[in-house]
């Protein structure tokens, strides 16, 4: 007890501030540490949540504008122009992902107007999902025009119950 | 050899009393001097048997000590000794290690028999000066039962030759009812004091203390004996106890503290080893505690990152810190090739272009012979007569803005139209 009372108050005082210092140092630099970890992790959280909306927005996107398989051209044409110069090729398909697919096809132009033209082209235009054209290629020829129309399709895949 | 340390020898710091009473003995008499913190005196001389009687003070005494307040007793110079101690060090540190050792061969008794206190030093040029008191144990003992006999417990002994006010080239002498004190600054520094039992001013013991200075001291004959302050000693015991003296001269501590002293002294050391165990636990816990609230925080974000993952892709994150890459690789491997897909066919414009081609045509009045509409291909045959192909070419560039057209004169009236890119 002699030993601890024989020290001088101001040797107490400097010991308890040194410790308060220390503690305060150490202190000071978990907080900065911690402060740029959780300002890490909280930029990483803000990205994440960026690419998950943008994921989720694509996604929204498709599923109001392709909401089901496209109507083929040959269909189109027997129901809308059964009477047309036009004859549609075989169709490709491409999977794209698990649910959707790019199907494309040509269709054989002969001796068809320019206004049987222009009406298979809204008529595909109009569908859900839409057949878009890629190429045209049309010259005049002896009966009417002659040539090739490429058109495109995304559509499901498999379509939702 | 229990030596008093800076907390004993004035416990008035850690154990303040609002009163304080000293009391001393000058021959058959006791002479108290009760003091305020407010600074109200008030003084007595009795008898034991008076006091042991019930006279006043007595009672008033009891009363006070009940309510806290701190006896004082003086020391005579025949129990507590003072003497000046010669360090051969200039350094304070090789000082102390040696000041017991110099205070052994200065004193008739044992050092180990004794209480000792050592008085602030004074540095010379290659040397220390160093005023010690030291009082037998046994005297200390014999002290306190004889104050025990008249029913007081003084808290603090204090010598009362070191009260004296001594300085250069003055002497100060307390002269009692039947003793004297004495005290005056030595030439080669320190204090020199001493007691008698005889009050005569040419007294042997006087005598021999003055001659003993080199020069004759201004005299300063206090007490009631002397020419002032009749109750001076009594008063600064009483001061000593209020803590009001500036040297701490208490010599009862440690093995003979006073119980209601030592248990204070007991609680001060508690209190600050609690503030000390506090402060280490403090610097011990602090970053640990910040880090652990830090910790909480970051496994909450992290729990987020990972429920975000997940329900966006369906599965666990595999690589905790890579989710946004991963998740850019999933939308890229899972939607990416449908997102071309539909960007490219969204962005097409074969259909647009051809229309404007033929209304093109239709307002110009040519006739087209062929064409050929791509997203990076646009070329249109047509025959007409030149004015209408320059209408047709002039129809044409207003078409597109950023696209130029060539424009070729084939045979028949026939044109052929290229875009091509750039103005």
């Amino acid at each position: 007890m002699s030993v601890f009372s024989n020290v001088r108050p101001v040797w107490w005082g400097l010991l308890g501030g040194a410790l308060v210092a220390l503690a305060l140092g150490f202190a000071f630099r978990e907080a900065r540490e911690g402060a740029e970890r959780l300002r890490r992790v909280s930029t990483r959280l803000v990205e994440v949540r960026q690419v998950a909306d943008r994921i989720e927005r694509e996604r929204e996107t498709l599923r109001v504008e392709v909401p089901r398989s496209a109507v083929s051209i040959g269909e189109l044409l027997d129901v809308y122009l059964p009477e047309s110069s036009f004859l549609a090729g075989e169709e490709q398909s491409e999977l794209l992902g698990t649910a959707y697919r790019l199907r494309s096809v040509r269709v054989k132009v002969e001796g068809a107007a320019w206004d049987e033209v222009r009406a298979l082209l809204e008529r595909a235009g109009e569908q859900t999902p839409p057949w878009v054209p890629r190429n045209v290629e049309l010259r005049a020829g002896l009966t009417g025009l002659e040539g090739t129309l490429h058109l495109e399709a995304l559509d499901k895949a498999v379509d939702s119950p | 050899m229990p030596v008093v340390n800076d907390d004993w020898s004035s416990p008035g710091r850690w154990a303040p009393a609002k009163v304080a009473w000293g009391v001393t003995r000058d021959g058959d008499q006791l002479r108290f001097c009760r003091l305020t913190t407010r600074g109200r005196t008030s003084c007595w001389m009795v008898s034991p048997e008076e006091f042991l009687a019930g006279a006043e003070p007595a009672e008033r005494l009891r009363l006070d000590l009940r309510g806290g307040a701190r006896l004082v007793a003086g020391l005579p110079p025949s129990v507590a000794l003072l003497r000046t101690l010669e360090s051969p060090f200039s350094d304070p540190g090789k000082t102390r290690e040696i000041r017991d050792s110099l205070l052994d061969a200065a004193l008739p008794f044992s050092l180990e028999d004794c209480v000792t206190s050592f008085l602030p030093s004074q540095s010379r040029d290659e040397s220390i000066r160093l005023p010690a008191i030291a009082a037998r144990l046994a005297d200390l003992k014999n002290t306190l039962k004889t104050w025990s006999d008249l029913g007081l417990d003084p808290e603090l002994l204090v010598p009362e030759a070191l009260l004296l006010p001594a300085g250069g080239n003055r002497a100060c002498v307390w002269i009692g009812e039947h003793r004297t004190l004495f005290a005056r600054e030595a030439k080669e520094g320190g204090l020199v004091c001493g007691g008698a039992s005889g009050v005569a001013r040419d007294g042997r013991a006087l005598s021999r203390f003055f001659a003993s200075a080199d020069e004759a001291p201004e005299i300063q004959w206090i007490g009631p004996g002397g020419d002032s302050e009749p109750d001076f000693l009594e008063r600064l015991l009483a001061r000593a106890g209020l803590g009001m003296e500036p040297l701490g001269l208490n010599l009862r501590a440690d093995v003979l503290a006073h119980p209601r002293l030592a248990k204070r002294h007991r609680g001060m050391l508690r209190r600050w080893g609690g503030v000390a165990a506090g402060i280490f636990l403090l610097a011990a816990v602090s970053p640990w505690g910040i880090r652990a609230a830090y910790a909480r925080r970051l496994a909450q974000l992290d729990r987020q990152v990972a429920e975000v993952f997940h329900e966006t892709t369906g599965f666990r994150s595999p690589a905790p810190g890579w989710e946004r890459l991963l998740l850019e690789r999933h939308a890229e491997e899972a939607w990416g090739a449908v997102s071309d897909a539909r960007e490219s066919l969204v962005s097409s414009t074969v259909a647009t272009e051809l229309a404007d081609l033929l209304l093109a045509a239709q307002f110009t009045g040519v006739s087209v012979r062929s064409l050929r509409v791509a997203d990076e291909e646009l070329a249109i045959e047509i025959q007409a007569p030149e004015p209408a192909a320059n209408a047709m070419e002039s129809r044409l560039r207003g078409l597109r803005p950023g696209v130029s057209w060539s424009r070729e004169a084939l045979e028949d009236e026939r044109w052929r139209f290229v875009a091509e890119e750039g103005p």
